[in-house]
C-alpha cells in the first residue's frame, strides 16, 4: 500500500460513524476538563482507560488522543474570561488574554486562540502524517543500543526540559527507573524489591502507579489548595476576530505552529513549554514589546497555536518510536499496551488501521474543536462553577473502581493510595512526578536494552558510539547535559561585575 | 525558555503559596537520600554482575547511584533551591480525613479479615455521604443528592454498560 492508499484508508477508519462519535466524545472531554481547573489530561485519560478496554484500539486511542489536543482549547476559556487557567499549557494566556477581556476584547482573544489552535493543530497533523512515516521507517534499523540511548535522551531532556529543578527532575527519573525494577529479573530469574508481597512479583501496574501519582495525587493537592471563592466571568460579545486582529497576529499563529512542533517531538516538550517559548519569542521580536501584559493579540494567539501543535507533535515519538515523550504520552501508550497494541516503528505496518486511523481523526478533531469552542463558551464558563468540593469525591471513587476494572485486584487499589500520598508529597517538595512516570514507563525498554547491548558489545562500552545513529544519539546526550551547564556558567559571569 | 521576569508574572497568576522552610527542604532532600542508600544496598546483594554478564542488581545500583548523586547536590544546596510548598495544618487535616475514607471505602469493598464487604455500591454510597458533609461541608440536601445520584450513575456505567467484574450488591 503506497503513502496516499494509507492515508486514505485512515480516512475510511477515522471517518467510520462510531469513530465520529468517539472523535466527537473525546474532544468534548477535552474540552470539559481543560475548563475544570484541579484537574488535567493526565488523570481524565487515566480514567477513561476503563472504558477504552472494553472499545476496538482504533476508537480507544481516537478518544484518548480527543482528549489531550481538545483539553489545550478548553483550558484558553477560562483564562482569557476568569483569569484562572484551565490547565498548565494556558497560564501564558492569561497574561493578554485576561487584559484584552478586560479591556472588552475577549470575543477577539477567544477567537483568535481558536482559530490559532485550529492551525496548529492541523500544521502538527500534517507534520505528523508525512514526517512520521520518514521516522519510521529509519527507526526499522534500530537495535538494542539505539534504543537504549534514545530512551535515555528522553528521560534525560525530560528532566532538562522541565519547568521546575532540573535535578529534582532526574531525581525524581532515577526513582522511576528503580520502581520500574520491581519484580521478577526476566534475564536471571531473581525477585527485585518484592520484600517478599507475591503481588509485586510481576512489578508493579503502570496503571495503579499512574492512577495513584496523577489521579489521587492530584485531588490531594487540589484539596490542600481549595479556596470557596466563586468567579465571576467579564462580559463578551461574538467571539470573532477582526481583520485586524488576523493581520497582527498571523506571523506570532505561523511561528507558534513552527515552534509548537518542534517543541512538541522532543521529549520534555511540553504543551506548557512551547506555550512559555512562544510567548517569549513573540515579546522579543515584537517591535512594541512594551504592548505584552497589556492586552497584545500576539500573546495570545502565539502560545495557544504553539501548545496545540506540540500536543499533536508528541504523536510522532509514541507512533513511530514507542518512545512516550511526556506524562500524558505515558499513559496513551499505556492505553495501547492495554489494548495489546506494542507502538514503534513496526506499528505503521502491522496495524495501519490505528497508525493512519489516529492520525486522520485528528484533522476531524481540531475541525470539531474549532465549531464547538465558539458556541459552546457560555456553557464551559459556567462549569467552572462546579466545586471541587464535589467533583473531588466523585473523581477519587472513579479512581479506585477504574483502577480494580483493569487490574481485579483490591491490591492495586492500595498502590493507588501509597502512590497517591507519594504525588501529593512530591507536588508539594517541588518535584515533578512527571519524569517519574515517564522513566517507569521506560525503564524496563531501557534497562532490558542496555543488558542485550552490553550482551552484543561483549561488555564493551565503546560499542555505543561506535554504532552511527547511537553514537550520534550519545553526542545529543553529551549536548542536552553540557549545555545547560555552559548556559549557568555563562550567565553567572555575565550577572558578576568586573569578571 | 522563559525570562526571569515572565517567571515572576506567571507566579503571581497561579497564586503559589510560600516556598518550604529549610528543614522541610533539607527533609525532602534526604528522603531520596535514603531510600536511594537502601536501594543501592539491596541491589549490590542482589549482584551487579559483569558488563559482560550483568547481574540482577547492575541496573537498580545505576539507577539508586544516579538518586544517591542527585540528592547529595540537593543537600549541599538546599539553601539555594528555593522551591517546595508549606504545609499547612488545615491541608494537613483534609487529606488526612479524606484517606480514613478512602480506607473505609477498601475496606467495605473488599471486606477485612472474615467480613466480605459490601460490594461497591454501599462502600461508594457511605464514602461519597461522608466526604461531601465532613470535608465538602456541603447541606445535607446536597450531600444525599449526589452521594445517591453518583453511586447509581456509576453503577449504570460500571455494572449495566461495561459488565465490568466489580463485586456489587444491586442488580
Amino acid at each position: 500500500m503506497d503513502f496516499f492508499d494509507s492515508v486514505v484508508s485512515g480516512f475510511e477508519v477515522a471517518l467510520a460513524p462510531r469513530n465520529i462519535l468517539w472523535v466527537f466524545l473525546g474532544a468534548l472531554i477535552g474540552m470539559i476538563i481543560g475548563v475544570l481547573p484541579g484537574i488535567g489530561p493526565v488523570p481524565t485519560i487515566m480514567l477513561l482507560l476503563p472504558i477504552t478496554y472494553e472499545l476496538p484500539p482504533d476508537s480507544a486511542i481516537i478518544l484518548l488522543a480527543g482528549v489531550y489536543y481538545g483539553a489545550m482549547y478548553g483550558g484558553t476559556i477560562t483564562s482569557v474570561l476568569l483569569r484562572v487557567p484551565g490547565e498548565a499549557a494556558s497560564v501564558i494566556t492569561v497574561i493578554d488574554g485576561y487584559q484584552m477581556a478586560k479591556q472588552g476584547r475577549a470575543g477577539s482573544a477567544l477567537g483568535i486562540a481558536a482559530i490559532g489552535s485550529f492551525i496548529g493543530g492541523t500544521v502538527a497533523i500534517l507534520g505528523l502524517t508525512f514526517g512520521a512515516p520518514v521516522l519510521a521507517r529509519n527507526a526499522l534499523s534500530f537495535g538494542p543500543p539505539e534504543y537504549t540511548i534514545l530512551a535515555l535522551l528522553g528521560i534525560l531532556m525530560v528532566a532538562t526540559l522541565t519547568t521546575g529543578s532540573t535535578l529534582k527532575a532526574v531525581i525524581a527519573a532515577a526513582a522511576g527507573l528503580l520502581l520500574a525494577t520491581v519484580g521478577l529479573d526476566q534475564f536471571v530469574g531473581s525477585e527485585r524489591f518484592t520484600g517478599g508481597i507475591l503481588e509485586l512479583s510481576d512489578g508493579l501496574d503502570f496503571v495503579a502507579l499512574a492512577m495513584g501519582l496523577f489521579g489521587l495525587g492530584e485531588i490531594f493537592y487540589a484539596l490542600d489548595h481549595r479556596t470557596r471563592q466563586t468567579f465571576t466571568a467579564l462580559p463578551f460579545n461574538n467571539v470573532w476576530p477582526s481583520r485586524a486582529d488576523i493581520r497582527e497576529s498571523r506571523w506570532a499563529i505561523l511561528r507558534g505552529s513552527v515552534l509548537g512542533f518542534g517543541l512538541g517531538v522532543l521529549p520534555g516538550g511540553s504543551g506548557t513549554l512551547s506555550s512559555m517559548a512562544s510567548y517569549t519569542l513573540e515579546r522579543k521580536v515584537s517591535k512594541s514589546p512594551w504592548r505584552f501584559g497589556r492586552g497584545a493579540i500576539e500573546g495570545v494567539a502565539g502560545p495557544e497555536t504553539a501548545n496545540n501543535a506540540a500536543a499533536t507533535a508528541a504523536f510522532v515519538p509514541l507512533l513511530t518510536l514507542g518512545i512516550p515523550t511526556n506524562a500524558v504520552m505515558a499513559v496513551i501508550l499505556g492505553g495501547l499496551m492495554l489494548q495489546g497494541v506494542a507502538p514503534g516503528p513496526n506499528l505503521i505496518n502491522e496495524r495501519p488501521d490505528i497508525f493512519w486511523g489516529v492520525i486522520d481523526s485528528m484533522y476531524l478533531g481540531n475541525l470539531l474543536l474549532l465549531i464547538m469552542s465558539i458556541p459552546l463558551v457560555g456553557l464551559f464558563v459556567k462549569l467552572v462553577a462546579v466545586r471541587e468540593s464535589i467533583l473531588a469525591p466523585i473523581v477519587v471513587m472513579v479512581v479506585m473502581l477504574g483502577t480494580y476494572t483493569i487490574s481485579n485486584s483490591v491490591f492495586d487499589m492500595w498502590i493507588v493510595i501509597v502512590f497517591g500520598i507519594l504525588g501529593y508529597l512530591m507536588r508539594k517538595s517541588g518535584f515533578d512526578p512527571g519524569p517519574l512516570l515517564l522513566a517507569f514507563v521506560l525503564g524496563s525498554i531501557l534497562e532490558n536494552s542496555f543488558r542485550q547491548s552490553l550482551r552484543m558489545f561483549s561488555g564493551d562500552l565503546l560499542g555505543f558510539v561506535q554504532r552511527p545513529i547511537s553514537g550520534t544519539l550519545v553526542a545529543l546526550i553529551a549536548l542536552v547535559i553540557v549545555v545547560p551547564i555552559v548556559l549557568r556558567l555563562v550567565r553567572a559571569r555575565t550577572r558578576t561585575p568586573g569578571v | 525558555m522563559t525570562d526571569p521576569g515572565l517567571e515572576e508574572q506567571l507566579r503571581a497568576i497561579t497564586d503559589e503559596p510560600p516556598p518550604a522552610s529549610v528543614p522541610a527542604r533539607l527533609i525532602a532532600a534526604a528522603v531520596p537520600l535514603l531510600v536511594g542508600t537502601a536501594a543501592l544496598v539491596n541491589s549490590l546483594l542482589l549482584g551487579v554482575g559483569t558488563l559482560t554478564d550483568p547481574g540482577a542488581g547492575l541496573w537498580p545500583a545505576g539507577a539508586s547511584s544516579l538518586m544517591i548523586v542527585g540528592s547529595v547536590i540537593l543537600i549541599v544546596n538546599v539553601r539555594s533551591v528555593v522551591d517546595g510548598e508549606r504545609f499547612s495544618a488545615s491541608g494537613v487535616r483534609t487529606i488526612g480525613l479524606s484517606l480514613v475514607f478512602i480506607a473505609v471505602f477498601l475496606m467495605m469493598f473488599g471486606g477485612f479479615g472474615a467480613w466480605p464487604g459490601t460490594g461497591f455500591e454501599w462502600a461508594t454510597l457511605v464514602t461519597l455521604a461522608l466526604w461531601l458533609k465532613l470535608i465538602g461541608r456541603e447541606s445535607w440536601w446536597m450531600t444525599a443528592a449526589v452521594s445517591v445520584g453518583v453511586t447509581v450513575a456509576l453503577h449504570l456505567l460500571f455494572i449495566e454498560l461495561l459488565n465490568a467484574p466489580i463485586p456489587h450488591t444491586i442488580g
